[in-house]
């Protein structure tokens, strides 16, 4: 299962678990509400359906929480900030397929297992003779990257192995041919296959087993004896082999009612016609992630490249360490810093601020060198003809030097703001759900990458082309300062 | 009356202005003369206190600079004495250095609005009667990147005059002009000391010089060698690097 070692858990030591006034389980009780985070791009445990979470996971947890007399809510944030936020206290479970693991066990806790998954082969169809571990011997093999499918291939000899970023690239991999085999979590496989895979087949026996958990913050265990006894519950009155039957079993292949609908391999028109509001959903989200960020870390690049040219040293060297700072750091560290760590010193930030903040930070920190690069592309003898005419310096900053450089750096702003555009699908990690991860969850949800990742492509286009649009206005108009034909 | 006793100016190690005095009347065209390197131009950029100076005194009317190793100012004493002597000293650049992103008019109204906060109508209309001096009415509304460089050195002149400053710099006023326009410059000096401007004027140019200038002053290593009418300078210099600058001109 998906065992993925996180950039972010190195932040974990850090995020010292909040001294909570009362228990959590009296937190949901009180609330009435189970917040229950998890990565909706795994069917059929967990994806999204019409903007709604759907799969076993969620049914499950829909259960429980039904058991505890209580309503679940489930938050969609991208597997590497999950456990962070655990930890902080932004969720009060994870059920996102989580295998439990003694590492996992170290730093949180878990439930009784509620589910048995495994590893299977995929391969084409007209591939023979492979159906054990020991058959991939001198074979090209695709994983997810960090699963333990990974580490367990990465300790056999003689296997060529490729690392994707989710699991419907490999097996797209696998039918093009570039490579002979796939390995990973069972249920989604077999899922993945019958949606839009019809070349490929899981062959052989399930081969590791591995045990879903419910996850929970060290703190959370009278938590974890409720959900146990829910579980137990659950278990007893026979709804979750229902469930297992309805996501997992022979039923589910031919079950309407709960079976994803097969999407065709190629680009497909239907799968358009049922996702672009989700889509334009992502992109008003990353719109205003964008312009917010832009609107406010212009102005600050602005005065960090004045404090760096015009200042004395008292400003100019917190200015300089400011942009070493931010430009030398990841833009995820800096997301995950503000939105997961700056609670434990008391700022509770929503998401939406925190990748504001955190977007805002970094367009200061670039521009401001654009800025700076432009004002010293002005003739010195600018600022002195100004001075000459009587202006102060700031006269002549403000009035001669700066509307030059403004229409000097038009051009590598926009480069800039294009760039902040689609880094902003970094704030994924903490569970905005922007164009890029808009788009993750619906290629998972209907296994069409091939048609969802260019309607993403073109989605950001919308953006990006009015952005352009208007930088190129701006730079007609103001023409005249290197036109030089006669009036 | 422009009056300059022992300026002294130094980069480092390497001394620019050496006691350099002279005197100016008002009224007069004075042209600095000298070789590259003799630092006429940096005397110019002292006069309007784009440079300091460390020694000596530099009078402007009832304005008085004292160099910064003799006197030294707080911050906003020193800002204070800049506004008065750029009040009363405009400074044509050898490269003219216009706003290239404002129209001819806005560059000349610009600093009477930002600095004297004149209205806009008011500022335009003082900016147009200098534009209208220097024979520039049409083009009011053209960007410097389309004036030819005659025409761009006329509103440099008209920039520094809408600030009606009572002594104009000229550095190099012939320099970035082909030869048949210097007679124009010559012309356009003449008539605005008509206008009751004191003109000091750095050239190399002799020729030039000798047509425009009331006084000559002659430079050489940071010093004001010798001073004098036209006549008396070329005529009959008295000091012998003088004599020795004229002769290797004619």
């Amino acid at each position: 299962m998906r065992a993925r070692i996180l950039l972010a858990l190195a932040l974990l030591p850090l995020v010292a678990a909040p001294a909570l006034a009362q228990s959590t389980l009296e937190r949901v009780r009180r609330s009435g509400t189970l917040r229950i985070g998890t990565d909706a791009t795994y069917p059929p445990l967990e994806y999204v359906e019409g903007g709604q979470c759907a799969g076993f996971d969620v049914d499950l947890g829909n259960a429980l929480a039904r058991e505890l007399g209580v309503r679940a809510e489930f938050v969609n944030a991208s597997f590497d900030g999950i456990f962070p936020a655990l930890a902080n206290g932004s969720f009060d479970a994870v059920m996102s397929s989580v295998t439990i693991t003694p590492e996992r066990s170290a730093s949180m806790l878990f439930t009784d297992p509620y589910y048995e998954s495994g590893q299977r082969i995929v391969v084409r169809r007209d591939t023979p003779g492979v159906a054990t571990q020991g058959d991939l011997s001198g074979k090209h093999v695709g994983v997810q990257i960090n699963t333990t499918a990974q580490y367990d291939l990465e300790k056999r000899p003689g296997i060529a192995l490729t690392r994707y970023n989710t699991i419907d690239l490999a097996l797209l991999d696998l039918q093009v041919g570039r490579i002979d085999a796939v390995v990973g979590d069972a249920p989604v496989l077999q899922h993945m296959i019958r949606q839009s895979f019809p070349e490929l087949e899981a062959v052989g026996q399930r081969f590791t087993d591995e045990k879903f958990g419910i996850a929970l913050a060290r703190s959370s265990d009278d938590l974890r004896r409720a959900l146990n006894a829910a579980l137990w519950r659950v278990q007893q009155s026979g709804e979750l082999d229902r469930l297992s039957e309805k996501w997992f079993g022979p039923a589910s292949e031919r079950s309407g009612e709960s079976a994803l609908e097969p999407a065709s391999r190629a680009f497909d028109a239907g799968i358009v016609a049922r996702t672009w509001q989700f889509l334009l959903a992502g992109v008003w989200l990353t719109a205003r992630l964008a312009l917010s960020s832009l609107a406010v870390g212009l102005p600050i690049g602005l005065g960090i490249a004045l404090a760096r040219l015009r200042s004395g040293r008292w400003l100019a060297v917190p200015a300089a360490v400011y942009v070493e700072f931010v430009r030398g750091t990841p833009l995820l560290v800096q997301i995950l810093f503000i939105y997961f760590v700056l609670p434990t010193f008391g700022v509770h930030l929503p998401a939406f601020t925190s990748g504001a903040i955190a977007l805002s930070l970094n367009c200061a920190a670039y521009t401001s060198e654009i800025f700076r690069a432009g004002v010293l592309s002005i003739d010195e003898g600018q600022m002195e003809a100004a001075r000459a005419l009587g202006m102060s310096d700031a006269q002549a900053m403000r009035r001669i030097i700066l509307p030059q450089t403004f229409r000097r750096v038009v051009p590598p702003i926009t480069n800039e703001g294009i760039a902040l555009l689609k880094d902003s699908s970094l704030v994924s990690v903490i569970g905005l759900t922007e164009l890029a991860r808009t788009g993750q969850e619906l290629a998972s949800r209907y296994a069409a990458p091939l048609t969802i990742w260019p309607l993403v492509a073109l989605t950001y286009l919308l953006i990006t082309f009015p952005l352009t649009r208007a930088a190129e206005y701006l730079e007609r108009r103001w023409r005249p300062v290197t036109r030089s034909q006669a009036p | 009356m422009i009056e300059a006793s022992d300026l002294v100016k130094r980069y480092g190690a390497n001394t620019v202005l050496d006691r350099a005095s002279f005197a100016i009347e008002d009224g007069q065209i004075a042209t600095i003369v000298g070789r590259s390197g003799s630092g006429k131009s940096t005397l110019l950029r002292c006069l309007n206190r784009l440079e300091p100076f460390e020694r000596g005194r530099l009078r402007i009317g009832d304005v008085e600079m004292v160099g910064a190793e003799e006197k030294a100012l707080s911050p906003p004493e020193q800002r204070a004495l800049t506004r008065r002597v750029r009040a009363r000293v405009g400074m044509v650049f050898q490269s003219f250095q216009l706003f290239p992103h404002l129209t001819v008019l806005e560059n000349c109204t610009e600093a009477p609005r930002v600095v004297k906060r004149l209205a806009r109508d008011e500022a335009e209309a003082v900016a147009r009667r200098y534009l209208d001096e220097v024979d520039l009415a049409e083009k009011v509304d053209a960007y410097p990147a389309q004036l030819s460089g005659g025409q761009q050195q006329r509103v440099a002149i008209a920039r520094a005059l809408a600030m009606e400053p009572e002594v104009i710099l000229f550095d190099e006023p012939t320099s970035a002009l082909d030869p048949q326009l210097i007679d124009g410059v010559a012309r356009m000096l003449r008539d605005l000391h008509g206008l009751g401007k004191t003109l000091v004027v750095v050239s190399h140019d002799l020729h030039f010089a000798r047509r425009i200038s009331d006084r000559v002053i002659y430079f050489e290593a940071g010093r004001a060698v010798e001073s004098g009418t036209v006549d008396q300078i070329f005529g009959a210099p008295q000091r012998p690097e003088t004599q020795a600058f004229v002769r290797g001109l004619s």
